[in-house]
């Protein structure tokens, strides 16, 4: 939206007369409900005669202590918020985000302005309950509540018996006591981020006799959890841990259940009593992060299965299939599916045919080993009926909605003229948050650092200060595009573990130094007229092929291409890489990828293309990691005939 | 007027508010809430469909994005999301935001009303009330008492 200034002129050059005020008021408190917090509305309230009263009456409620200096402050403006509130006004939704970590509490009230008039109340559950109170009077129909505490928190009950709300949103909270819950209109419940402590969680029928859709993700506790409703349709449960779990739900159609087995805590829940007779799809995907699974892992996920033995698509991971096939519990067995239709098995990406990376290659982890197959079909009738596809485990996730992140703390930055942001995104969910919607077109941004996002949008925006990019981490989709219009300033560009499935396109007037380790992308083309120095490597535990093409660096004058594994299977697209460095005056490579350009025999009778060569770095790995001396460097003759006429320098790799 | 193309897709006429006519798939008019009970409550088979609220500069910019929104499927989601993002700077630069608001309103698609929305409330977004007086034009019709007086009415909205 071009800059600020220019904004403002422009609106100014055209609006003669004042257009926004002649709005109808709903469509103006529909555009003042947006804003991150109420408080920002309620700023309008000096502009004219006509916006004073505006605020008062807004359908949608958001209220955030990311915008608040203090404790007081906020509660401050909670309260008085409510108290200038047109009462006859309806309140649609309440979005209440409490995070006292990052806030400053106030001491003892010092001073000595005027304030009567005000309420104050000094807990913060009460200020809340508050809150919630006048919503459920008001005809609260959704609320979103999120509350970090260092202690523990009661569960909202004022909203308890609220006959119009319908979806409630749970986060962070601790919970300090389970009292019996009601919410009779309830049909949508998430929870998430949550701590229970030793006790149950409990969702059941005379609590929520109307949930239809039940979405529990990161929650943790040493009790028992309790699942149960007539009119459940849908329940996810991810990275949910409980000791025992207890589910029925005579209408449930959709179950979604997936897990990380961690060495440290994670552990699965005891699936003791499972009742799901109209389940049609069913999905469990649980990764292990742990060599060894103990017997009472197995079990677990056999009980699991049993649980949804009457789903009739079935979507299941590789891993814990294999680990209960290796300790023998598949074997002669017959599987409780009996109704199945289609079987969908999630595989990595690196395993399927025509992905990346197993282009040149079957590899062998592609089949699901046969007795997997037999095991799961030998409950159904007709086995031959059964359709049975695989699926890229990424993109299939990718489909899945995540929950929704915060966004207040980078608006904020953003408003307040950041001018460098290091995202750091570790999330078990695998990379599946977008770039924060408020960051992007971000005009002051300097140096912008992402780690663990999806970064497909990011292109789609402009930032125009932006010198400085570094991804780490993170995926795309489509083709992500480095160009002039999103990126005029990009001067340093790095991308590290970044993978998509379309193609990375790296061109830029003011691209200096660009630096590619470990990308997965479809093609990479490179096409930057004032980069100097370019590297290229393949990150460090592994390797993926990549496609280099259209390489156009005409002024490049450092160029490091590091490769140590499989440098003959994809000698021609290093090749190609290398002819696309030709003008760089000084040049790294390594050791064995001149082997195994050699031993794919493209060195023989070439010469080399490099024509403004000065300086040349041979580096190799010649010890092994515990210091040990691995073999005594001597290269072939062919690499010496092509490297013929430059001094070589040969180093020994250091980053290791 | 229904006049049907080649590919079977029937036409309609829209009428906008200074007499500019728009031929349009109906499936594309369809997507105002407005024009869809227009259409079903039978007023299209004759003559175009009058926009008595809506300029044809306004309604040309409604039909682009109504376009667009008709013939995207829900996969290129993201891909939908950069061109809304692109389509209210361009429209920005033809019509005023609030003609476009209005006429969504009026027209009531909703896509389009909630987009506006959201690029006016961003506007807001970070500027004091000095600067959203002079992006928009809005005339201080306070005295300087009673501007006293509401700021310190709402003097927490302000810490």
């Amino acid at each position: 939206m071009g800059n600020p200034k220019k904004e403002l002129d422009r609106g100014a050059k055209r609006n003669a007369e004042d257009r926004i005020s002649s709005l109808p008021d709903d469509i103006i408190r529909r555009i003042l409900s947006l804003l991150e917090d109420t408080k920002f509305a309620a700023k309008t309230c000096v502009l004219s005669k006509r916006w004073k009263n505006l605020w008062t009456s807004l359908p949608d409620l958001r209220f955030n202590t990311a915008y608040y200096k203090t404790t007081r402050s906020f509660r401050k403006f909670l309260l008085s918020a409510f108290l200038q509130r047109d009462r006859n006004c309806e309140v649609r939704s309440l979005h209440l985000s409490m995070d006292y970590e990052h806030l400053r509490v106030d001491e003892e009230f010092d001073d000595n302005s005027d304030e009567e008039g005000y309420y104050y109340v000094d807990d913060d559950e009460s200020s809340r309950d508050y809150v919630f109170r006048y919503a459920a009077r008001h005809g609260v129909r959704f609320v979103d509540y999120r509350h970090r505490h260092h202690s523990e928190l009661s569960l909202p009950s004022a909203l308890m018996d609220c006959h119009t709300l319908t979806t409630l949103n749970l986060r962070d909270l601790s919970v300090n006591e389970m009292p019996f819950l009601y919410f009779p209109a309830v049909t949508s419940l998430y929870v998430g981020g949550c701590n229970f402590g030793w006790k149950c969680f409990n969702v059941t029928q005379p609590s929520f006799p109307n949930l239809a859709y039940l979405h529990i993700y990161n929650l943790l506790g040493g009790g028992d959890m309790e699942i149960s409703g007539t009119k459940l349709v849908t329940f996810k449960m991810e990275g949910v841990q409980f000791n025992k779990v207890k589910l029925s739900a005579p209408n449930l159609e959709v179950f979604e259940c997936r897990d990380t087995i961690d060495a440290k805590w994670r552990r699965l829940g005891d699936f003791f009593d499972v009742d799901l007779p109209s389940l049609q799809t069913a999905e469990v995907v649980v990764n292990y992060k742990v060599y060894h699974v103990s017997e009472q892992v197995e079990d677990k996920l056999m009980k699991i299965l049993d649980g949804i033995r009457n789903a009739k698509s079935l979507t299941l991971n590789l891993p814990p299939l294999k680990g209960l096939n290796k300790a023998g519990l598949l074997k002669h067995r017959t599987s409780p599916f009996s109704n199945l239709t289609s079987l969908k098995f999630l595989v990595k990406r690196k395993y399927l045919p025509g992905g990346c990376i197993s282009r040149n290659r079957a590899h062998p982890q592609l089949q699901v080993p046969e007795e997997i197959k037999t095991y799961l079909l030998s409950g159904t009738p007709h086995p031959q009926n059964v359709d049975i596809t695989l699926e890229d485990e990424w993109m299939h996730k990718q489909k899945q909605s995540s929950p929704p992140t915060p966004n207040w703390a980078i608006h904020y930055a953003v408003t307040h003229g950041v001018r460098h942001v290091n995202l750091v995104h570790t999330s078990w969910a695998n990379l599946n948050s977008p770039v924060p919607s408020a960051l992007l077109g971000c005009r002051t941004l300097e140096t912008l650092k992402l780690t663990g996002l999806d970064v497909s949008k990011l292109p789609s925006a402009c930032f125009g200060a932006v010198t400085t990019l570094r991804l780490d981490h993170c995926k795309f989709g489509g083709s992500l595009d480095f160009k002039d219009s999103s990126f005029p300033n990009l001067a340093n560009l790095h991308l590290r573990k970044v993978r998509g499935d379309g193609d990375v396109v790296i061109s830029g007037t003011k691209l200096d130094y660009v630096a590619v380790e470990g990308v997965l992308a479809r093609r990479v083309k490179l096409c930057a007229p004032n980069l100097q120095h370019f590297k290229y490597s393949d990150g460090d535990a592994f390797y993926w092929f990549i496609d280099f093409c259209d390489i156009d660096l005409p002024s490049l004058q450092c160029a490091e291409v590091l490769v140590y594994k499989d440098c003959e299977t994809r000698a021609d697209e290093l090749l190609e890489l290398l002819y696309g460095l030709v003008n760089a005056e000084s040049l790294t490579l390594t050791v064995p990828l001149l082997e195994g350009l050699n031993k794919a025999g493209l060195l023989d009778h070439e010469t080399s293309p490099f024509s403004n060569l000065k300086s040349l770095k041979l580096l190799v790995r010649s010890r092994n990691r515990d210091g040990s001396l691995r073999f005594r460097l001597k290269l072939p003759n062919q690499i010496m005939t092509y490297l013929q006429g430059f001094d070589v320098i040969i180093e020994e790799d250091n980053d290791r | 007027m229904s006049i049907t193309t080649e590919n079977n897709e029937k036409m309609i006429t829209l009428m906008s508010s200074d007499g500019e006519e728009f031929v349009v798939e109906e499936a594309v008019a369809a997507q105002s809430q407005t024009i869809k009970h227009l259409i079903e409550d039978g007023c299209s088979t004759e003559g175009s469909i009058p926009l008595p609220n809506v300029t044809g500069r306004v309604l040309s910019e409604v039909i682009q994005y109504c376009k667009k929104h008709s013939s995207s499927d829900d996969k290129e989601e993201k891909e939908l999301e950069a061109w809304d993002a692109e389509f209210v700077k361009a429209a920005d630069d033809h019509v005023a935001l609030t003609d476009l608001m209005m006429a969504a309103n009026f027209l009531d698609i909703k896509g389009l009303l909630d987009l506006v929305a959201q690029t006016l409330a961003n506007m807001i977004t970070g500027k004091s009330p000095e600067e959203v007086r002079r992006m928009w034009n809005i005339k201080n019709d306070f005295t300087p008492e009673e501007a006293e007086k509401v700021r310190k009415e709402n003097q927490w909205a302000f810490e």
